[in-house]
């Protein structure tokens, strides 16, 4: 090891830098998260059926018991909206 | 009502939820855990000494939208079935009974009721300076014979409920001996 070369305990995660890159090779080179990335899709797809199931439970929920109140639709809808939102963040970042 | 069936000449009085306050109360966890991602990443950065702070402030990367994105979406499934919760489980007074509708949780629903006639004593129970100043408590509703008591936890305004009960209750008195009498 010559006297220049730097080494970093702790190398950030890809995901905490701005530009993805890691923040160093760490000892022993380390594995870096952007490896990872090939997984995100089928992470993304298991998560979409695990909400997909989730809302039609609770669609079947608020239909059966609440659907006399003026809430059933509007809490609904919040459901669909809110939760679409994040999933639309989480799949900017698939890119 | 799919839940119960009224009787001839019985109405509903009143259907009643927990506070909203203690809705609150139970999605706080979630509010802080929401939040958590962005006290822990700039603190990480600092520790790993390479500057991701900036991440924090709107220049994401793309991994880390990824994964705040499907953070909050299972906690906002999270925080929307306490919401589900709270809004399925309720109370309905009537002129003739109490109705106790409780969702345990997905596919999990107890629904019993009893007879006003059978109300001995009606204790409202606030505790603490928030349920004084907000105005919810619990009710205690006793009931005859074999002495079981019926709970309406977090309720808002409990002395009105207990007034409005007892109420009830003097009126199917009253018609009762009115019978009887005739």
């Amino acid at each position: 090891m010559n006297g220049s070369e730097k080494v970093e305990a702790f190398p950030t995660p890809s995901f905490l830098s701005l530009d993805g890159s890691t923040g160093g090779e760490g000892l022993g080179g380390g594995f870096g998260i952007s490896d990872l990335s090939v997984a995100f899709p089928v992470i993304f797809a298991i998560v979409f059926f695990i909400w997909v199931a989730y809302t039609l439970v609770l669609a079947y929920h608020w239909f059966r018991y609440g659907h006399r109140s003026f809430l059933a639709v509007p809490m609904l809808v919040l459901h669909v909206v809110v939760s679409g939102t994040l999933m639309l963040l989480a799949a900017a970042g698939l890119r | 009502m799919e839940e119960f069936e009224l009787e001839p000449g019985e109405t509903i009085l009143l259907q009643i939820r927990q506070h909203l306050f203690v809705l609150f109360l139970k999605l706080l966890p979630f509010i802080l855990l929401a939040i958590a991602p962005f006290i822990v990443a700039p603190l990480f950065a600092m520790f790993a000494k390479t500057a991701a702070g900036a991440a924090v402030s709107g220049d994401l990367s793309p991994a880390f939208r990824f994964f705040i994105g499907l953070w909050w979406l299972f906690l906002w499934m999270g925080s929307f079935q306490i919401i589900t919760k709270f809004f399925l489980t309720s109370w309905v007074i009537t002129s003739h009974r109490i109705v106790d509708i409780e969702q345990i949780g997905f596919f999990s629903r107890k629904v019993s009721s009893f007879l006003l006639l059978r109300v001995q004593d009606v204790t409202t129970d606030v505790r603490g300076i928030l349920s004084t100043l907000i105005g919810f408590g619990d009710i205690h509703v006793e009931t005859a014979g074999n002495h079981e008591t019926f709970y309406m936890r977090n309720v808002r305004s409990p002395e009105y409920l207990r007034d409005l009960i007892m109420g009830e209750v003097a009126l199917l008195h009253q018609d009762g001996d009115a019978k009887t009498e005739a």
